[in-house]
């Protein structure tokens, strides 16, 4: 019986990626992402400038081809093609880490506390309500003090505040899923409460889960840039997207290029993680079989 | 026929008298922040100044052009040894009609000081006999310097001989408060309802985060003199918003203006854009305990291209600051001392610091790792990351590290740094506002006392004759340079953008501009 | 329906304790934080410190004072503004809610229905070029920072073009509010959309639904009456928390358009250490966020009975 089920699981697998692919939009964004990736991690080890070389003479310039100044520079003359790139791998970092971390605490939160129910999930939902009903600027700053100012302080602070949604819609699911007549039966045939919580609970639980986890990408790219605005982001000279867009933004009639290229980088990587994110919840999803 | 041109004769007056009131107009000035209080005994910032000083007034005021001249007081003498002032109040009434007494100012000074008002600024009038002693809970507030001789004659007596005391009963924590309103509201005495102002206008009308309203208060001594019927400030916090704001003519005047952007300014708004030199210095307080080789200190100085930050990162008019007391002040010699390499080309100082560098023991390969702390601001980081790469150069390995605001003061004031970024503008127009900092005291950031310099400092507190003060003074900022504590980098400037519509805002160092002097065309 | 009405109950009384637990930890917490209320770029004397803390009642021991707050608090007294001397808490407090509140309001507005317009309307298309365009659009709303989107609107639309003022809260009228309305609401329409059309597919998909068409009722009965119940419960789920955090404001849109509300404090009290202001926006926060649960609760139970049975 064990080896059907895997069967059947691995042909469900396959089939889904197969799914995947054929959807076009998810595989433009997949391409357009591992670009983006490709280009924030190597880029910067292969351009002549570094991400602190200063040219005096160039200070908050257009774009021109000498010294490979070819996104311009910013207001201290350093090179806005390699700030662009490094502020990706920033960004991006901080967005998957602090998801991952999201996503492992709040599913498992959300499912136990939603299956278990009763006095377990209201205490458990007590306590996030408590944590949810502190202000997120209250909340970073407690965290800042913490861990200090390191990027590690970033990703941990964004993902603690983002498993709260993550369990909360977990629960919700399985809430109305509970409900439903395959889990009643798993129980009455004595299967346990982990089993169907990892078995049956969870894969179902993914589709919106996967949908919130796109969400919640850009949203922390967003937060975090927020946080810079704010002076409590990633320290000079290292800096992300966020950073050089606050910065682009107060000099966008004077040095638009400081705005326009960083924004762009953002705002497609934003739209890919979503498509993509799309793309894989109707693979995966079995009632769209 | 009759009525119908009475009609038209009285609706043409009504008109030609309305455009006449809108003629002398309503003034809209940009400020850059809410007031925390418009009590003059607790206010802190240049934004409330801004406000509370065209309600309130002291003995002496500004000018159009931010000279000082006589305020509530019309008249007054100074005794031979310089400690007593003897001022006769002017006949002037409170907005509600009553006198402005001598018994006010009193009752003013004392208040300020009592302890248990915690007034943040009280600080400044320590200069008169027993302030501080009163201020500390010492000493009974009946034993201050300040007595009311009579409703018209007030006589204050002082510490030690202070030239530039008459500028500072110009300030706010000068300022008189109607006693008879005080005693009677208590903390609510500056509510509309039951305020009572001595200066050019009133509250008409207070939204918070929104705007705050004056309206002109026909009691002013000189209100024959004013030509605005009122005045209106917004709290806007952004500066490109206001700079837009007042493109789209919603402002006469800006409180500030968005940096970086020098170039277009001056191309589009032309004899608008007003810069003017600012009492003011940027400086890095290097920690005396931390950084103890007198070379290295000498040589992270040298190392900054003052040219370049003023001109290319700032380019907005800074000067930049051999010095740390801004030239040009008073009561102090024209050729103050300068640091020595102010003459070097630039790339002359860089080799003697890599010089001075190698013979501490540092250089590329072994490179000195510096803390850089400054507080969250495009401008400070700007300068920051110029520095840290101009260090770069001599063998310094910078570690830029920005922080909130309160921590990074609360830092400053701990000494828990090693290089940070401070700046200080000064209180008034006297050398002593800038030397005061390495006293031994909260301000001397660096930790670093010097016995004969506060010696120094405390002789010229005593010295009658001017000149001799000024040479003192010279000897305590030399002593100051040639510590190499502070890295002076650049002096101030102001920045706003004034309508030529706007008539009576004159540039002063101050950068003080009472809507009293001004009028729209 | 008397049982739901005893749980909605019991949740009200059991969010007071969570209310209590929020203060007392906020409350201590945040005077872990460096610096404090005083600190300032002109530093203070000692002397002048040590009075300000006197006037303050900061120089009591913590748990005094942590009582004395909360007999305050219970008293409807929610201490002086450590930043704004001439205000308290309270004023401050209540003389902003309803400036964030309506822009809060309609920015709510636009996001919920703009987003399940789209979201439903690229469900029914779905993978199609429709699907894929109102995506896109609803999307960008989303991934345009507000502090880049703000300024670029006023900047074409107040600056170039004189057709709504470049700030300030005016009359409260559409001219002032369209544009912090619209930045706002656009932030979160996207989610929205995502939401719906997400939820929307698989209610679509749903047993029910199969059953609804099988007996033959009209398509659009089938979507908008079946479907969008299932597919409301996620997008509530992630209303309950936003509504809070869009009523209580945004700094940014204050900041940018120069309004009044609240929003600024959130950021202003903890950046500047005003403690009791700090206090203040959590105590606010959090009553709005306990609410907010209430609220999806009871229509968690409306859109699906058998939760509303089981408790």
């Amino acid at each position: 019986m064990l080896k059907t089920k895997k069967n059947q699981f691995d042909s469900l697998n396959k089939d889904a990626i197969r799914r995947l692919f054929a959807n076009k939009a998810s595989v433009a964004s997949l391409i357009v992402l591992s670009i983006i990736l490709i280009i924030s991690v190597f880029g910067p080890m292969i351009l002549p400038n570094d991400l602190d070389t200063v040219y005096w003479d160039y200070i908050q310039s257009k774009p021109t081809t000498e010294n490979f100044l070819i996104f311009g520079t910013d207001s201290n003359g350093r090179d806005l093609l390699v700030r662009t790139l490094s502020g990706g791998r920033v960004s991006i970092s901080v967005a998957i880490i602090a998801t991952l971390v999201a996503l492992v605490v709040g599913v498992t939160y959300g499912a136990i506390s939603g299956y278990v129910g009763g006095r377990t999930d209201a205490v458990m939902m007590r306590i996030v309500d408590i944590i949810y009903a502190m202000p997120f600027m209250f909340v970073v700053i407690l965290l800042v003090v913490v861990f200090g100012r390191s990027i590690m302080m970033i990703y941990l602070a964004l993902g603690l505040v983002e498993w709260l949604d993550m369990a909360r819609i977990v629960r919700g699911q399985t809430l109305s899923l509970k409900t439903k007549e395959f889990i009643i039966s798993a129980n009455a045939l004595g299967v346990s409460n982990f089993s169907i919580i990892r078995k049956h609970i969870i894969p179902n639980v993914i589709g919106p889960v996967v949908v919130y986890m796109t969400l919640t990408i850009p949203k922390v790219i967003l937060i975090e840039s927020f946080l810079s605005f704010l002076g409590l982001g990633v320290q000079e000279p290292n800096t992300s997207w966020g950073v050089l867009i606050s910065e682009g933004t107060a000099l966008m009639e004077v040095a638009p290029w400081m705005l326009i290229y960083p924004s762009i980088f953002l705002v497609v990587c934003i739209l890919a993680f979503n498509f993509l994110g799309d793309g894989i919840r109707d693979a995966f999803d079995p009632k769209t079989r | 026929m009759a009525t119908f041109l009475k009609i038209i004769f009285f609706t043409i007056i009504f008109v030609m008298f309305n455009n006449y009131a809108v003629a002398s107009g309503i003034i809209h000035r940009g400020n850059n922040a809410e007031p925390a209080s418009i009590d003059p005994h607790f206010i802190t910032g240049v934004w409330e100044n801004r406000i509370v000083g065209d309600m309130f007034m002291g003995l002496t005021t500004e000018s159009v052009d931010g000279k000082i001249i006589p305020g509530l007081a019309e008249s007054w003498s100074i005794s031979e040894d310089g400690k007593t002032y003897i001022f006769k109040i002017r006949n002037a009434k409170w907005s509600d009609g009553k006198k402005i007494t001598a018994h006010d100012f009193e009752f003013s000074f004392k208040r300020i000081l009592a302890p248990k008002n915690a007034s943040k600024y009280a600080f400044i009038l320590y200069p008169i006999k027993n302030a501080e002693e009163i201020n500390r809970a010492q000493k009974d507030v009946n034993s201050l310097g300040v007595k009311a001789l009579n409703n018209s004659t007030l006589k204050i007596t002082l510490k030690n001989i202070t030239p530039f005391f008459l500028e500072q009963l110009a300030h706010y924590t000068s300022w008189a408060v109607p006693k008879h309103i005080v005693e009677k509201y208590g903390k609510n005495w500056t509510k509309k309802e039951n305020i009572v102002v001595s200066g050019a206008f009133i509250v008409e009308d207070w939204k918070p985060q929104t705007n705050f309203k004056l309206k002109k208060n026909p009691y002013f001594w000189d209100s024959k003199n004013v030509k605005l019927d009122g005045v209106v400030y917004y709290p806007i916090e952004n500066s490109n918003s206001e700079l837009k704001r007042y493109r789209a003519g919603e402002l006469h005047t800006t409180g500030t203006v968005p940096s970086g952007q020098f170039k277009y300014l001056k191309k589009t708004f032309g004899k608008s854009f007003r810069i003017a030199p600012y009492l003011a210095i940027y400086y890095y307080p290097v920690n005396y305990n931390k950084i103890k080789d007198i070379r290295v200190r000498k040589a992270l100085s040298m190392a900054v291209n003052r040219d370049v930050i003023t001109q290319k990162i700032l380019g907005e008019g800074q000067k930049p600051a051999y010095s740390f007391v801004p030239t040009g002040i008073n009561n102090y010699d024209a050729k103050t001392p300068q640091l020595p390499f102010a003459t070097m080309s630039y790339t002359d100082a860089v080799l003697e610091a890599k010089k001075l560098m190698q013979e501490a023991g540092y250089n590329k390969s072994n490179p000195l790792e510096i803390e850089l702390k400054y507080n969250t601001s495009d401008e400070q980081k700007k300068v920051a990351v110029a520095i840290s790469a101009m260090w770069k150069q001599i063998g310094v390995k910078t570690k830029l590290f920005n922080q909130e605001a309160k921590v990074h003061y609360s830092q400053l004031k701990n000494s828990e740094f090693q290089v940070a970024r401070a700046s200080w503008i000064g209180d008034y127009n006297d050398p002593t506002t800038f030397t005061n900092l390495f006293l031994d005291n909260s301000y001397n950031y660096s930790r670093w006392i010097d016995n004969t310099l506060i010696a120094n400092a405390e002789k010229a507190d005593r010295i009658i004759n001017l000149e001799e003060r000024a040479k003192l003074l010279a000897k305590v900022e030399k002593s100051i340079l040639d510590s190499y504590v502070t890295i002076p980098i650049y002096y101030y400037v102001s920045k706003h953008i004034v309508s030529d519509k706007v008539i009576g805002w004159k540039d002063n160092i101050l950068n003080i501009h009472r809507s009293r002097w001004m009028d729209l065309k | 329906m008397n049982t739901y009405l005893i749980f909605i109950f019991k949740r009200f009384l059991q969010s007071i304790p969570t209310l209590w637990l929020v203060i007392t930890i906020s409350f201590f917490m945040i005077r872990l934080a460096p610096g404090g209320p005083f600190d300032m770029e002109r530093q203070l004397p000692p002397v002048v410190e040590a009075n300000l803390k006197a006037y303050y009642n900061l120089d009591k021991n913590l748990f005094i004072q942590y009582f004395d707050y909360l007999s305050g608090i219970l008293q409807g007294d929610f201490g002086p503004s450590y930043n704004y001397r001439d205000f308290s808490v309270a004023d401050l407090i209540l003389d902003g809610l309803p400036y964030s509140a309506i822009v809060g309001f309609w920015s709510l507005l636009l996001a919920i229905f703009g987003g399940i317009l789209l979201g439903s309307i690229s469900a029914l298309y779905r993978n199609s070029y429709v699907d894929y365009t109102l995506m896109t659009f609803s999307m960008l709303g989303l991934a345009i920072p507000n502090f880049v989107l703000a300024p670029v609107l006023i900047l074409w639309l107040c600056v170039w073009n004189d057709w709504f003022p470049a700030g300030g809260w005016g009359d409260g009228g559409f001219a002032n509010l369209a544009l912090p309305v619209i930045t706002l609401g656009t932030a979160y329409m996207g989610n929205i959309a995502r939401t719906t059309r997400g939820a929307m597919i698989e209610a679509l998909g749903a047993n029910h639904i199969r059953t609804a068409r099988a007996k033959g009722l009209p398509e659009k009965l089938v979507v908008w009456r079946h479907a969008m119940k299932s597919a409301m419960i996620p997008v509530v789920s992630y209303l309950g928390p936003v509504s809070a955090g869009i009523i209580t404001g945004s700094l940014v849109i204050e900041q940018i358009f120069g309004l009044p509300g609240v929003g600024r404090y959130f950021v202003q009290g903890a950046l500047g250490r005003d403690y009791t202001l700090v206090m203040g926006t959590v105590i606010l926060y959090g009553g709005l966020i306990i609410i907010a649960n209430l609220i999806v609760d009871i229509i968690y139970g409306f859109l699906n009975p058998r939760i509303r049975e089981e408790k």
